[in-house]
């Protein structure tokens, strides 16, 4: 399974390849800000420091984050999967 | 001679396709400015009990609407023309509505008249109308008179209460409406049409203005701030609330997230208020900006309710502000929604709900932390909000954007501006307040096994420089 670094907190968790970032955070205990869980409230957006971290393909037109902050590695976590081990501006 | 079988059965009139489009399509069209309407008198009332209901119907009349908009395009009719080519006889009666003297006199015309007439008209609708054919317009209409024989029954008893007495130039706006109905034919249109009314006493008012500044319920002392994080400079009413806090962070929490909510209503006059002042937006733009402003003032009556609850002589203990819509009252409607839209996304983003409920668990009081719960979820939903409108408002792209963070910058320093220039007016006092409350406070609290809570908490503003003071 990936690991998440948050690299801010030194907080280190893992996360199940069919399970979002935050889904993992809060199996393990984890605290991150969080609302919606839709990826709509934009309350877990989170710059991505190294790793693949890609979003619910199922539903990423309905997500509110622009293009210019992917392309800046953020990632709405609520609604996005560990492809590899990561770290997170956090 | 041609041959037939009898008729099935006969039919009325106004009952084809285009016909009940097109009465279907005036409807919808009143129940769009009626709800309209409803927001820039939300913003101009301040009698507490009557605010709560005018945005509750404003709600509930953006639900009409929309439910007979969708009735409209099923009915055959061009989607490029449901918000376009409206009939002129009704906007410009609905025009009339707004032009009020004030709320008394805006409740009379649009509870006594505006509202019977659409209720008699929907069941002139009903009674024409084909159970079978026309099924799901008959559900949608008698759905919308279930509301609005509702809102007719609540707003009777309640005005009662705050205006026992009715006044004779009610009346006279009444007749004038009554009279003004008549002239287009009803809402229907399918009446016998009157003159217009161009004589009456009432007649050649200005069109509405939402006001730019708002007052609160004349049962409040006026107060510009409710919370110490609003004005740094308060340094009195900072260390009042300190003593409060002192008596245990469960306790300061529960006070607080009650003062925080009922003062949230300012956060219900911003998006009301653009709902009148922007007139041509697409239909889900004022779908979005009324559950706005109803979840506002909802949240605002759960922290009025949760004072209540204590016993507290709220108008007395608590102070019922009005800074922040005051001081951005004349900055434009989408400047107000930028930073409406920026307190509540760093609201989020911060965790600060989440960490507000941690709190209100460790002080096992159910009631608040299901308040805050619901706050939260739709916080969440008014985030998307913002950021769609906005967009759609500035521009997707980065001259878009770029607009958005100045117009944000700007509505920011405006507020600290208001804030450093009124500092000192006994309005901006808070230590009165809390000092009042605090014996009381004191009084009631009882003692529940300690859980060790660890939580580090502090009020999330606009300025991080006075996160930082404080």
């Amino acid at each position: 399974m990936p690991t998440v670094t948050m690299v801010k907190s030194g907080v280190t968790f893992e996360v199940a390849p069919d399970e979002t970032i935050m889904e993992g955070a809060e199996r393990a205990g984890i605290f991150l800000a969080h609302s919606c869980l839709s990826g709509t409230c934009r309350a877990c957006m989170t710059r991505v420091i190294s790793g693949t971290v890609e979003h619910d393909p199922e539903y990423i037109n309905y997500l509110n984050i622009d293009a210019f902050e992917i392309a800046e590695d953020f990632r709405l976590i609520c609604s996005a999967f560990a492809r590899t081990d990561v770290e997170l501006d956090k | 001679m041609a041959k037939v079988l009898p008729p099935s059965r006969s039919t009325a009139d106004h009952t084809r396709v285009d016909h009940a489009s097109q009465i279907l399509k005036r409807f919808y069209i009143a129940e769009r400015t009626l709800m309209r309407t409803f927001a820039a008198w939300f913003v101009g009332t301040s009698q507490w009990d009557l605010k709560r209901q005018l945005s509750a119907d404003l709600w509930q009349t953006a639900q009409h609407a929309d439910s007979l908009r969708t009735r409209v395009l099923e009915l055959r009719y061009p989607r490029r023309d449901v918000d376009r080519k409206y009939d002129a006889d009704v906007l410009a009666f609905m025009a009339e509505i707004a032009k009020a003297s004030d709320t008394q006199e805006f409740i009379a015309g649009v509870y006594n008249v505006v509202l019977p007439a659409l209720v008699a008209s929907y069941h002139a609708y009903l009674d024409r109308a084909d159970a079978l054919d026309d099924a799901p317009t008959v559900y949608r209409l008698r759905h919308i008179l279930l509301d609005q024989q509702a809102q007719i029954e609540r707003m009777d008893a309640l005005v009662t209460s705050v205006h026992p007495t009715e006044r004779p130039s009610d009346a006279q706006w009444q007749e004038y409406l009554y009279r003004w109905l008549d002239s287009i034919g009803g809402f229907d249109g399918l009446g016998e049409k009157s003159a217009r009314p161009e004589n009456h006493i009432c007649a050649g008012r200005p069109a509405y203005v939402v006001p730019r500044t708002v007052q609160r319920d004349a049962r409040w002392r006026p107060a510009l701030f409710h919370l110490p994080h609003e004005n740094k400079y308060d340094k009195a009413g900072i260390a009042a609330w300190k003593r409060i806090e002192a008596l245990d962070q469960r306790v300061a929490m529960q006070v607080w997230s009650a003062i925080s909510h009922f003062n949230e209503i300012w956060a219900a006059d911003v998006p009301a208020s653009i709902m009148w002042e922007l007139e041509n937006e697409t239909w889900a733009f004022y779908l979005d900006l009324a559950r706005w402003a109803w979840d506002e003032t909802r949240h605002s009556t759960m922290g009025w309710r949760a004072l209540e609850s204590w016993g507290w002589d709220v108008p007395d203990l608590i102070p019922f502000a009005y800074a922040t819509y005051n001081a951005l009252g004349s900055v434009p409607p989408i400047q107000r929604l930028a930073l409406l839209y920026f307190y509540e996304e760093g609201l989020l983003r911060a965790g600060t709900k989440q960490i507000e409920i941690k709190i209100l668990e460790s002080a096992q009081d159910d009631g608040s932390i299901q308040d805050m719960d619901y706050d939260w979820a739709d916080e969440a939903m008014h985030v998307n909000f913002g950021y769609t409108w906005l967009k759609h408002l500035l521009g997707d792209d980065q001259a878009g954007r770029e607009e958005l963070k100045r117009l944000t910058d700007e509505a920011r320093q405006i507020m600290a501006d208001f804030v450093l220039a009124h500092k000192d007016d006994p309005e901006a006092q808070l230590a009165p307040y809390f000092d009042r409350l605090y014996p009381v406070v004191e009084k009631m609290i009882h003692d529940i096994p300690d859980d060790q809570l660890n939580v580090q908490w502090a009020p999330v503003v606009a300025d991080e420089a006075v996160l930082e003071e404080l």
